[in-house]
C-alpha cells in the first residue's frame, strides 16, 4: 500500500472531469418573488426554496450558472435544475409532490360543534351574535348532535378532532356531556379515535366538569389576551372579572388534567398593539409553553365595534414582528415558549405536511379540512362561514343536518365551485408567486372584504399579511443564527 | 431602473404614460405586471405596432411616483423572466405532474419494472 | 461544596423557594419567584425579584426591595435554573434542585412510621413546610429535567 496518494496519481482523474460542462443543465419548474432589495426567493412546486442574489437568478435562467458558483449546489440539491442525463431529480420531485398532496386524501379532520350560542361574556371582537346566558332557544338538540356525529364519522380522516365552540359551551354542559359520551361510544364501535377540545372562557369550570373531562380525555383551549387590564378591556363580562375567572380556571384545569391539557391564544385589538412584550410576558408568567398571536377576524362585533378593534394590517405586522422577535430572544435566553402562528408557517415552509390551519392551504380548507355544525343544525364550511351567516349572509352554508344528506352538502355547488375557482395554483397574482407553495386561499375572507371569493390580491390584507410574515420568517431562517435554530425547533 | 427601453411621460392630469418596446416586452408580461400594481394605479393598456402604451394613474396623489414606476418596470422584467422559465419548463411540469399521480413510471418504465439481480457474485479481496 | 449553609441575612417571613437566574432582564412576570444572582450591582435596578443572591458580601443596592441575601461561598456554585429554599427566620439556605444534575430528588416529608436500625435519615416530626416547599418548587423546575425522584418516606 503506498504511504501517500498524490493528486497526480495516475489512477485518479481530477475532480473537474466529473463535473458537468458549463451550461449542460435543464431548468425544472419554479416560481420566484422579489425578496428584498438584492435577493429573490425561488420556490418549486413541492415547496423547496432558495434565497439567491438577483445575478444568480439571471445566470440560472440564462444557463450561465457555473458549477463553481456558490448557488449551484444549493439550487441543484433543491431541484431547481437538473444536469442533462439525470433522471433522479424527476423521480424525487414527482414523489415529493405526491407526498405534499397526500394530506388532501385525509379529508375533513376538524369538526367544530356549537352546543349553544348563549354566552356570559361580551368580547369586543365577538364574531357571533351571542344570546344572553339564559336563553335556551339557542341550544343544540340531541337529534342535531346525533346527526353531527354521524356526519363526522363519515370522514376518512385518521386524525378526527372535535372542537366545542360557542357562545360559551359550558353554559350547555349537558349537551357537551351528551356529545362526548356518544363520541367515545362511536369510537369503540368504529375502531377510530377522536381528540376532543372545549374552547371555553373557563368561567364556569366546576369539579363535576373537571372530573368528566378527566374521565373522557377532553382538553381545553381558552383565550388570554394579555395582562389583567388588557384582557378585561377586550373580554368584559357583566357578571364577573373575566381575567380572574380565566386564570382560576387555568389553574384548576391544570391541577385536574395536567399542564398540557390546556392551551391559550390571544386576539389582537387596537389596545394590544402597543403591548406585545407585556402580552408575551403574561403567557410566560402563567407557565404557558405556547402562545398564538392572532389578528382579528373582520366579522361580527369586530366589524361593528369600529375604533375599538380596527387597525391596519401594517400595524398588526409590526406588532407581530416585535412579539416574535422578543419570543425568539426569550428562547435564546432559556425561557421556552413557542409561537403557534410561526410554527404553522414553518411547517408550511419546511415540510410537506398538513397543518390543519384551513386558511392557509390550496385548495382552501373549507369543508374538506374543517367543518362546523351550528346549534340549529346548520352546517357551515368553516367558522368564518358561520360568522358571515350571523351577519346576515348565509352564502357558505352547506345545508342543515336535519334536512340534507352528507353527499348533498359535501358536493354542493357552493363548496365545489369555491374550492376549484380559488386554488392559488390558478388565480392571478398567486399562480406565479414565489410564496404560493406555503400560502393558501381564504375565499370566505375575500368574499367578506372584497366581495369576491378569489379576491384582488394587490389590495388583499390576507396577501399583504402573509407575504410579510413569510419574508420575516424566511429571512430569519436564512440568517442561520441562533434565532434560526429556535424557529426550526418549533415545527413538528 | 428605467433604461432606454422605457419612455415615461407625465401627463397634466397626473397620469403616467409609459411606452415599452414590443420587441423587448411581451404584452402578457406587461399585463401581469400591471395587475400587481392594480392596488396603486388605475391602468389602461394599448398595443401599437412596435410599442405597448401603458397609462397609469395613481390612486393616491401622495404616492411616491418615481419609486413606484421604477418598481413597476422591474416587475415587468420579472414577468418576462417568469414567462421564459414557464415556457422552458412547461413540458417537464406536465411530465412531473403526470408521474406524480400515475401508477406506473412515465419517466423510466424499464428501470422501475426490472428484476433485481439475484445472482451471487464472487467477492475477491486482494492482499496487499 | 455543600448543599446547605447559612447566610447572615435574617428576617421575619415564612420559608419560600426561589429559582436562580443571572438574567437581569428577566420578564417581570417571572421575577416574583426568582432570585437574581449577582456579583456586582446590576445595571438596572432589579425590581420585582423575590431576593438578590449576592456573591459579594459588600454589595448594597441602596433600596429596600428586593432584599439582598449574601450567598456563602460554599453555595456559590448555583446556576441558572437551580432552586433554593430560603428560611429567613434562621438564614438557612438549601439547594433543593439543580437543573444540570441527573440526580435530583425531592423529599416530600421527613416523617416515617418505621424505625429501621440502619436508617440514614431518621424520621423527624412531620413538618408541613417540607411538603409545601417541595410542592411549590415543582412549577419552577425545568420541563426537560432528565431525572427526578420524589422521595416519600412514610
Amino acid at each position: 500500500m503506498p504511504s501517500s496518494l498524490s493528486p497526480s496519481h495516475h489512477n485518479f482523474r481530477p475532480l473537474e472531469d466529473f463535473l458537468p460542462q458549463n451550461g449542460a443543465y435543464q431548468l425544472l419548474p419554479f416560481r420566484f418573488v422579489r425578496f428584498d432589495t438584492t435577493r429573490y426567493l425561488l420556490s418549486n412546486f413541492v415547496g423547496e426554496h432558495c434565497l439567491v442574489e438577483s445575478e444568480t437568478l439571471h445566470e440560472l435562467v440564462s444557463k450561465t450558472l457555473r458549477p463553481s458558483s456558490a448557488g449551484y449546489s444549493a439550487l441543484k440539491s433543491r431541484h431547481f435544475f437538473f444536469e442533462s442525463g439525470e433522471t433522479s431529480a424527476l423521480h424525487l420531485l414527482a414523489t415529493k409532490y405526491r407526498t405534499k398532496q397526500a394530506p388532501l386524501a385525509e379529508f375533513t379532520s376538524l369538526h367544530m360543534i356549537v352546543p349553544t350560542i348563549r354566552c356570559n361574556t361580551s368580547c369586543v371582537y365577538c364574531q357571533v351574535s351571542h344570546k344572553s346566558s339564559t336563553d335556551q332557544s339557542c341550544d343544540m338538540t340531541e337529534e342535531a348532535a346525533d346527526r353531527a356525529l354521524d356526519f363526522m364519522f363519515r370522514s376518512p380522516s385518521s386524525h378526527l378532532k372535535l372542537e366545542f365552540q360557542g357562545g360559551e359551551p359550558l353554559l350547555n354542559f349537558a349537551m357537551v356531556r351528551y356529545i362526548v359520551e356518544r363520541t367515545r361510544q362511536l369510537e369503540k364501535q368504529t375502531g377510530r379515535e377522536v381528540s376532543i377540545v372545549i374552547c371555553s372562557n373557563l368561567s364556569l369550570i366546576s369539579e363535576e366538569i373537571l372530573q368528566f373531562c378527566k374521565k373522557y380525555h377532553v382538553d381545553f383551549s381558552t383565550s388570554l389576551d394579555g395582562p389583567r387590564d388588557l384582557h378585561n378591556h377586550n373580554r368584559p363580562s357583566a357578571e364577573f372579572d373575566s381575567y380572574e375567572r380565566t386564570l382560576a380556571g387555568i389553574t384548576r384545569v391544570r391541577e385536574a388534567l395536567g399542564i398540557c391539557a390546556i392551551s391559550a391564544l390571544m386576539t389582537t385589538t387596537q389596545a394590544s398593539l402597543s403591548r406585545p412584550r407585556e402580552i408575551v410576558d403574561e403567557y410566560v408568567g402563567q407557565d404557558f409553553k405556547s402562545i398564538f398571536l392572532r389578528p382579528i377576524n373582520p366579522y361580527g362585533f369586530a366589524s361593528r365595534a369600529g375604533a375599538i378593534t380596527h387597525y391596519s394590517t401594517t400595524e398588526w405586522i409590526e406588532f407581530y414582528k416585535t412579539a416574535l422577535d422578543y419570543i425568539i430572544d426569550l428562547n435564546i435566553r432559556g425561557i421556552i415558549i413557542r409561537e403557534a402562528y410561526a410554527a404553522l408557517l414553518l411547517r408550511r415552509i419546511l415540510t410537506p405536511y398538513g397543518t390543519g390551519y384551513v386558511d392557509l392551504q390550496s385548495p382552501a380548507g373549507i369543508g374538506i379540512s374543517a367543518i362546523l355544525f351550528n346549534h340549529d343544525g346548520n352546517v357551515y364550511a368553516s367558522d368564518e362561514s358561520r360568522m358571515l351567516a350571523e351577519m346576515g349572509d348565509p352564502h357558505f352554508r352547506l345545508g342543515n343536518l336535519l334536512t340534507d344528506s352528507y353527499e348533498n352538502m359535501m358536493l354542493s355547488d357552493v363548496l365545489i365551485d369555491t374550492l376549484t375557482e380559488t386554488m392559488t395554483e390558478g388565480v392571478p397574482g398567486c399562480s406565479d408567486c414565489g410564496f404560493q407553495p406555503y400560502c393558501g386561499s381564504d375565499p370566505v375572507r375575500h368574499y367578506r372584504l372584497q366581495g369576491d371569493i378569489v379576491g384582488f390580491k394587490p389590495t388583499s390584507e390576507f396577501c399583504q399579511r402573509h407575504m410579510a410574515l413569510f419574508r420575516h420568517i424566511i429571512g430569519i431562517l436564512d440568517g442561520g443564527s441562533a434565532a434560526a435554530d429556535v424557529l426550526k425547533g418549533w415545527m413538528y | 431602473m428605467a433604461g432606454t427601453d422605457f419612455l415615461t411621460n407625465r401627463l397634466p392630469d397626473g397620469t403616467l404614460l409609459l411606452t415599452l418596446d414590443s420587441k423587448v416586452y411581451r404584452l402578457s408580461a406587461i399585463k401581469k405586471a400591471t395587475y400587481k400594481f392594480g392596488g396603486l394605479f388605475h391602468v389602461l393598456i394599448e398595443q401599437h405596432d412596435h410599442a405597448t402604451e401603458v397609462r397609469m394613474k395613481p390612486k393616491e396623489s401622495s404616492a411616491p411616483i418615481d419609486k413606484l414606476v421604477g418598481e413597476f418596470c422591474n416587475e415587468v422584467l420579472d414577468q418576462e423572466l417568469r414567462e421564459t422559465v414557464a415556457e422552458e419548463t412547461a413540458g417537464i411540469l406536465n411530465l412531473l405532474l403526470a408521474q406524480a399521480f400515475s401508477k406506473t413510471s412515465l419517466i423510466d418504465p424499464a428501470m422501475e419494472t426490472a428484476e433485481y439481480d439475484t445472482e451471487h457474485r464472487e467477492e475477491t479481496v486482494s492482499n496487499e | 461544596m455543600l448543599l446547605s449553609d447559612r447566610t447572615n441575612a435574617q428576617w421575619n417571613e415564612p420559608p419560600f423557594v426561589v429559582r436562580v437566574t443571572t438574567d437581569s432582564s428577566r420578564p417581570f412576570t417571572l421575577r416574583a419567584r426568582e432570585a437574581l444572582l449577582v456579583k456586582n450591582p446590576p445595571p438596572e435596578h432589579p425590581l420585582g425579584f423575590k431576593v438578590l443572591f449576592s456573591l459579594n458580601d459588600a454589595l448594597k443596592t441602596g433600596l429596600n426591595e428586593p432584599r439582598v441575601v449574601p450567598l456563602p461561598s460554599t453555595l456559590s456554585y448555583v446556576q441558572d435554573g437551580d432552586i433554593v429554599i430560603v428560611r429567613p427566620a434562621s438564614g438557612d439556605l438549601r439547594v433543593l434542585y439543580r437543573k444540570a444534575s441527573l440526580h435530583n430528588s425531592l423529599m416530600v416529608t421527613p416523617a416515617c412510621n418505621n424505625l429501621c436500625v440502619m436508617c440514614s435519615q431518621p424520621p423527624r416530626k412531620a413538618d408541613d413546610e417540607t411538603f409545601r416547599l417541595a410542592w411549590d418548587s415543582i412549577p419552577l423546575m425545568d420541563i426537560d429535567t432528565p431525572g427526578l425522584i420524589p422521595l416519600a418516606i412514610t
